[in-house]
């Protein structure tokens, strides 16, 4: 296309004087872009929505009926009334978090490497599809459990004893200490600590904190008795009398304390050490003498009212019968004392720690 | 570095598919990883680099369906390779077609981005990848705007051939509206030229004059176009000494050095001496 004035140059000439104006403004030189035609304006600007956010290709909804149980899932057993729940929870308030699944050639099918709970119960629950991430292929053992048991882990309607093993299965899986194990999980060491604990408790001390009964943290400082019996009874008196951690605590400081003096002294600065560091409300003097005694103490008295006691020093027997005799004269000043010691001897509704107080007033 | 590059323009029939193919040839030929994706349901580049009989008998599920449609199908499947070394294909399949709803910008903006999340993943593997696109800006036009880095618009020289310019210089706008990024374009390239046509010449001179992204580069109008389609290969298999290879050789070398300038790849130069000394 160099250059001569020939024929074809004066044709171009010719085309631009009859067409050029038509074509320029065909061609929407100079013009502003606008909305293009035919199409509605923008509804708005998504960027800021938009910025970072990137669908997921390994993330799926996948029919329920394509997927499998995996082979090699450890765990056979499921408790159906918690199946049920999870079935209803995924009906109201559907899934909230992915289901993990590799696709198996020989099997044809999606196979579960984690969520076979949440499958399970969408099935129940009629769920057609589920949300799953897609593994590229399928992970090997040691990966598999890993996954399987992080997710075991940090599962929010996990019981406390069921966590407390997942914990310890991948502290094994790994050779994990607490510490990493807290770390990989980003959770406090001590919940680690506390909840590995559980597992050394009798089965039916287990069971009572599984169901509520007994807090993880109380149950680990009952754990710290040697003695399943003493345990237990100690568990009685959290449910009974409604004995706080703290007071726990101290308790089986005392008991501790108490079994070393008879043991002798070397086992007690072993106690002493053991127990260094462990705080509560009675960390204050520890030597000779000590038994240790609670700062507090709260009954619960039947007919609804709760009853405190606190003294920084420790509570003894005499703390107890002083605190009596206070209650026992506020009473008096409510109700003529004639008629009030009259009803309480014929009275089944006295308060059971409180009678056995009464002798103490009367002498 | 890799650069996505859309085939765009509001008109039919001006050469994208055929672009697309030739073009893609001509870079692969000279070492690059080049990825060609079929984003128009009537599945024409496809259709060229398989043949007509293995374009219909393709599974939907491993073509372009599959990233609007949201099957995870594996990247191995989605990716074919061609006969011709060094160029690859994500093959279009009809089946998109219901997905290619008008007034994109308005849908659920996740849905607008699915091609460029899918896509974008799997381009890292080549240098170049192109998007042939349909000639509309509904929903599989749109997703490959905004996947894309850069726009290439092919036009033909001629009144209606040239009128989609305008509209997609509307669509670069607003891509850039709606999300907030600038859409380059990278070149605009007239097709089908023919230097003995007064009209050609006439519209050659006005685009050098109102576009500064024209390519100085044109595909000429010829034979060995038609008949490479014909034959299943980009014209850089068919004649790869004839005049038409040649010109779309300019093309390549234009499009290379816009992409440098917009820092989408290396300079060229480089890349040939790279791939040179890999092969030595």
């Amino acid at each position: 296309m160099s250059a001569e004035p020939s024929k074809a140059d004066k044709a171009k000439e010719k085309t631009l004087a009859k067409y050029g104006a038509s074509m320029k403004s065909s061609l929407g030189f100079n013009r502003t872009p606008g909305t293009p035609a035919g199409m509605a304006p923008p509804s708005g600007v998504v960027g800021a929505r938009m910025t970072g956010v990137i669908n997921d290709r390994e993330a799926a909804v996948i029919g329920v009926d394509r997927i499998v149980s995996d082979p090699d899932q450890p765990r056979r057993e499921f408790d159906d009334e918690a199946l049920d729940r999870l079935a209803a929870s995924l009906k109201g308030r559907g899934q909230l978090q992915n289901v993990v699944v590799y696709w198996s050639e020989d099997l044809g099918s999606y196979v579960l490497v984690s969520g076979e709970r949440r499958w399970r119960a969408a099935r129940r629950a009629g769920l057609t599809t589920l949300r799953c991430k897609i593994l590229d292929r399928k992970p090997d053992d040691s990966d598999r459990l890993s996954i399987q048991l992080v997710e075991n882990c940090v599962r929010e309607d996990l019981r406390p004893v069921e966590q407390a093993a997942a914990f310890r299965a991948l502290m094994e899986a790994n050779g994990w200490s607490t510490r990493q194990l807290a770390d990989a999980l980003n959770m406090a060491q001590a919940k680690v600590v506390y909840a590995l604990g559980l597992l050394d408790l009798p089965e039916d001390l287990r069971d009572r904190v599984d169901q509520g009964e007994l807090a993880p943290r109380t149950a680990y400082e009952i754990g710290r008795l040697d003695r399943p019996e003493d345990q237990r009874a100690l568990a009685d008196r959290v449910a009974l009398e409604g004995l706080t951690r703290d007071e726990v605590a101290a308790e089986v400081r005392t008991s501790r304390d108490a079994a070393d003096d008879a043991t002798g002294r070397q086992t007690s600065r072993k106690a002493g050490t053991r127990s260094k560091g462990r705080g509560g409300a009675a960390s204050g003097s520890r030597g000779k003498a000590s038994v240790r005694l609670p700062t507090t103490k709260v009954f619960r008295v039947p007919g609804g009212s709760k009853l405190t006691i606190e003294k920084a020093r420790g509570l003894d027997a005499e703390s107890y019968r002083a605190a009596a005799r206070l209650l026992l004269e506020h009473a008096d000043r409510l109700d003529p004392p004639s008629k009030a010691t009259a009803l309480a001897a014929g009275s089944a509704a006295q308060p059971q720690s409180l009678a056995e107080s009464q002798p103490d007033v009367a002498a | 570095m890799m650069a996505i590059v859309a085939m765009v323009n509001q008109k039919g029939g001006v050469g994208k598919s055929s672009t697309t193919m030739h073009l893609g040839g001509a870079l692969a030929r000279r070492g690059l990883r080049v990825l060609v994706v079929d984003n128009d349901a009537q599945a024409s580049l496809t259709k060229g680099l398989l043949g007509d009989e293995s374009a219909r008998s393709l599974d939907p599920v491993t073509t372009v369906y599959a990233l609007y449609a949201g099957v995870p199908t594996p990247e191995d499947l989605l990716v074919r390779a061609t006969d011709f070394d060094g160029l690859a294909l994500l093959a279009g399949s009809p089946a998109s077609i219901s997905f290619n709803v008008p007034d994109p910008h308005l849908i659920d903006p996740r849905e607008q981005a699915v091609l460029r999340d899918a896509l974008r993943p799997i381009a890292e593997g080549f240098d170049v990848t192109l998007i042939d696109c349909c000639p509309n800006l509904q929903r599989a036009t749109w997703s490959a705007l905004l996947a894309s880095d850069a726009a290439l618009i092919p036009t033909m020289p001629e009144l209606f051939g040239a009128q989609g310019l305008a509209e997609v210089r509307d669509w670069v706008a607003l891509v850039e509206q709606t999300w907030g990024r600038s859409l380059p374009v990278a070149g605009v390239l007239i097709t089908m030229f023919n230097g003995r046509r007064a009209m050609h010449r006439t519209f050659a001179e006005l685009l050098a004059d109102g576009c500064p992204e024209l390519f100085e580069a044109t595909v000429p109008e010829s034979a060995d176009f038609p008949e490479a389609i014909a034959a299943g290969k980009p014209i850089h298999y068919h004649k790869a000494r004839g005049a038409a290879a040649k010109a779309i050789d300019a093309v390549a070398n234009e499009l290379l050095t816009r992409l440098a300038d917009l820092g989408l790849r290396a300079d060229t130069d480089e890349s040939d001496d790279l791939s040179s000394k890999e092969a030595a």
